[in-house]
């Protein structure tokens, strides 16, 4: 079930439907209380089987009260990501070419575009596995790349593939980056996250037991452990089934509620359409068209904008 | 019917592709086809595998024609022909199955979507272990010191000594694979037979328990040698014959052992496995420190690592089964450069797709390598205490604190000769063949030659009196930090270590 919330200032809130303790997100609700509306929080809301009832929000970060803020919050550099011309080759293969964009704090950035086009490259970028070959990309204003482990330290990433190690279970990957990035309480956190993404009975198992959707979630809720600022979702929706898509927006808002900035590479359009506050369109590596899910489909949808922009002729050469 | 019934069912591909020699011709050439196309990929240049080939053909016609030359001119006289012959049949005939390698667990699991027939598994299996680093790297030196011994009609024999040891192998591992639980590797499972049995010999006969083996195959190698040498055909190729006799058992057998094998395969899939398994302990609070021990936890838990330390136990009842007189120093070195293969040179392999994670990780890439080194370190120490228990077992005379000293060294240049391979040429693979998908050519070579050229070194200074130690110590920590230097550069770039592992999930 695809979430149909929309981005900052509609008015609509995420909040979520439960028959087996699994959240589903839906439009229209009303919050009940002004609670923090952290990952954690998110996921023990959606965890708990009092189905229909809505997620706690904070009345700082609520999606519903981002009436107050622009569609487009306005973007100052030292309050969330930038990347500068940021360009990756391979040999004599340009992969990354030049791409800057920006996002605010409390912002879902979406990344869509065909394979290979350099999504994932990217998002290693951004993680501090590869290193830029030029341009850089700061958060919050900190350089980030390799060595920047002050960045890293605020990075929760979702890598496309791999992510796990094959013989711990669960569980051990969560204490291991309870310890990596020092979390306090990380246990009740842990649990939620794992409740929340349908892994609370899998916790002991190891990961090379997972099928691939459960491997998904996990890597999610790694990322999502240590509350980062930054987070790095390398499509994460592949292969996971249709309620663990609805948990893991859940848990993607409800981060960009708490003030992080989220970057999902993703090819479900409708996904895209109710999550992302931004969207670009990215194509061999560069930057073909951005704005709002909304503005980008204009009176169509997100899905045929995307055709009609990847397939253009005014962007066949590149 | 199912897919893996269909494969085996000889009428279900049997009516489309015409005569038994037809369909022959068709299996052998898909199975070169595959090979050709492994080695490409492992040289990730075609030319250079097509060159690679062809100088290393023409390198051994070469080794062959000068020890003919040398044969006519003056015969060469080798007397521990024999005893060398003992441990290469032995590793011909044991390795397959001792690591699940050999190609067989390779062959199966590449081709398991395809429907191919269980013959063509055979071939393919059979062709990647004859293209292992073990036969390509053994089998010239061999027939080289045959040939210059009796002369060119030695190499028949050597021929069928040769097929007939790796027939043993691919019967020994599909048997295994089909008779064991696949679940739990047939590495494992066929690692700890071997090992019962040759503790079994060892307590029971005790030294030289196989002494034996210096008689009935390698003797009848000799003896058709000698025949050849003399001018007795007959003898000559009987003797040949009987040499390779394992492989026509291998024919008439293997194509029913191989169905068999597939067959436990597909049924041996355990499914929510581990769910029922109990918590782990928790992790130290030191982030370095939970890196290392998660680590060393993914690398004890792995079969590769299981198999690797009951090779290690074995290893002193082997050397003291088959060789009158066993060094410590010796010891030490084989089971060390053996169980680094395993552990150091697949290093990162262990960790497969958790290697993002090292790599995201908030920790300095000169810390991250260190720690590699410290989980290697304690990994490779684990497989040393097991080799001294083996001795101890075995009733092997262990010197003091000077092997010690040697093998504390030699653990770090190991340490540091894996570490570098593994960063150089990572791979989803093997570096021995345990998980059976032996990696390129050059990584074994690249180890084999360092790990060993360190312990000739090592072993060399240390026999030096009173500066001997201070001269090794000084060396291997020059050694190590140029080689953890270079594993830190070549992280700073891990684009084929993040390819090598992409199709892991």
């Amino acid at each position: 079930m695809v979430p149909s919330a929309r981005g900052r200032g509609d008015g609509r809130v995420w909040s979520a439907t439960s028959k087996a303790g699994v959240g589903r997100v839906r439009e229209g609700a009303s919050t009940r209380d002004g609670d923090l509306c952290s990952p954690l929080d998110s996921a023990r809301a959606v965890g708990r089987p009092d189905a229909g009832r809505t997620l706690p929000t904070d009345p700082t970060t609520d999606r519903r009260n981002r009436g107050a803020r622009p569609a487009q919050p306005r973007f100052e550099p030292a309050a969330g990501l930038a990347l500068s011309s940021l360009t990756r080759t391979f040999g004599t293969r340009t992969v990354v070419n030049g791409l800057t964009l920006t996002a605010g704090a409390g912002q879902v950035v979406g990344l869509l575009g065909p394979n290979g086009c350099g999504k994932s490259t990217t998002m290693k970028m951004l993680g501090g596995v590869l290193s830029a070959t030029s341009g850089t990309f700061s958060l919050h204003g900190a350089p980030g790349g390799v060595g920047a482990l002050g960045v890293k330290a605020r990075t929760g990433f979702i890598p496309d593939v791999g992510g796990l190690f094959p013989r711990l279970s669960a569980w051990e990957h969560l204490e291991l980056c309870a310890r990596l990035f020092a979390v306090p309480n990380w246990r009740v956190r842990g649990a939620g996250l794992l409740a929340a993404l349908d892994l609370d009975n899998a916790m002991h198992a190891r990961a090379g037991e997972f099928s691939h959707g459960m491997s998904r979630k996990l890597s999610a809720a790694i990322a999502l452990l240590p509350a980062p600022g930054l987070l790095l979702a390398d499509e994460p929706f592949d292969g996971v089934d249709a309620s663990g898509i609805d948990a893991l927006c859940v848990l993607f808002a409800g981060a960009a509620a708490r003030g992080a900035v989220v970057l999902v590479s993703t090819h479900l359009l409708g996904v895209a359409e109710s999550l992302c506050d931004q969207v670009h369109l990215v194509k061999a590596g560069s930057v073909l068209a951005a704005g709002s899910p909304a503005d980008l489909a204009g009176a169509g949808s997100l899905a045929g904008t995307y055709q009609r922009v990847l397939s253009s002729r005014q962007y066949a050469g590149r | 019917m199912t897919g893996q019934q269909a494969l085996l069912d000889s009428q279900t591909l049997a009516a489309r592709r015409g005569t038994a020699a037809g369909r022959l011709r068709s299996d052998v050439a898909v199975v070169i086809w595959l090979k050709g196309r492994d080695l490409a990929a492992m040289t990730g240049r075609p030319a250079l595998a097509r060159a690679g080939v062809v100088g290393y053909v023409l390198a051994v016609a070469a080794l062959l024609a000068g020890a003919s030359h040398l044969h006519g001119v003056a015969p060469l006289a080798v007397s521990p022909l024999g005893s060398t012959l003992a441990p290469l049949w032995l590793l011909w005939g044991l390795l397959p199955a001792i690591g699940g390698g050999g190609g067989v667990v390779g062959s199966a699991a590449a081709l398991a979507p395809y429907p191919v027939r269980p013959r063509v598994h055979l071939l393919s299996s059979w062709l990647s272990a004859a293209l292992d680093l073990q036969y390509l790297a053994l089998v010239p030196a061999l027939a080289t010191a045959l040939v210059a011994t009796y002369g060119p009609v030695a190499l028949v024999p050597a021929f069928g000594f040769v097929v007939g040891a790796s027939a043993i192998g691919q019967l020994l591992a599909w048997a295994l694979g089909g008779g064991l639980r696949p679940a739990r590797g047939v590495g494992l499972s066929g690692t700890a037979l071997v090992v019962v049995v040759v503790a079994g010999l060892f307590l029971v006969r005790g030294r030289g328990a196989l002494s034996g083996l210096g008689v009935w195959p390698t003797g009848w190698l000799l003896a058709g040698c000698r025949a050849g040498a003399a001018g007795s055909w007959g003898p000559w190729l009987g003797w040949a014959l009987v040499c390779g006799g394992p492989a026509l058992v291998l024919l008439g057998l293997g194509t029913p052992l191989v169905g068999r094998a597939l067959l436990a395969q597909a049924a041996g899939a355990a499914s929510g496995a581990g769910r029922g398994r109990a918590p782990g302990r928790g992790l130290p609070r030191w982030p370095g420190a939970a890196l290392v021990v998660a680590a060393i936890r993914g690398v004890l838990r792995s079969v590769a690592f299981r198999v690797a330390a009951l090779m290690a136990l074995a290893i002193p009842f082997v050397a003291t089964a088959v060789f009158s007189r066993v060094s410590a120093t010796a010891l030490v070195s084989v089971a060390l450069i053996s169980g680094g293969s395993s552990v150091a040179a697949n290093a990162w392999a262990f960790d497969e797709g958790g290697v993002v994670v090292w790599l995201s990780a908030p920790v300095s890439v000169v810390r991250l390598v260190l720690l590699r080194a410290a989980v290697v370190l304690a990994c490779l120490g684990v497989l040393l205490g097991v080799v001294t228990a083996g001795a101890l077992a075995a009733r092997l005379p262990l010197a003091g604190w000077g092997t010690a000293g040697f093998a504390v060294l030699l653990l770090l240049v190991v340490t540091a000769v894996g570490l570098r391979t593994a960063t150089k040429y990572p791979a989803a693979a093997d570096l021995d063949s345990l998980r059976g998908q032996p990696t390129s050519p050059w990584a074994v070579l690249t180890y084999t030659v360092r790990a060993g050229a360190g312990a000739a070194l090592l072993a060399g200074a240390w026999t030096v009196p009173a500066v001997g130690p201070v001269l090794a110590s000084a060396g291997v920590a020059l050694y190590c930090l140029w080689a953890l230097r270079a594993v830190v550069r070549s992280l700073r770039n891990p684009v084929p270590m993040l390819a090598a592992f992409a199709g892991i999930r």
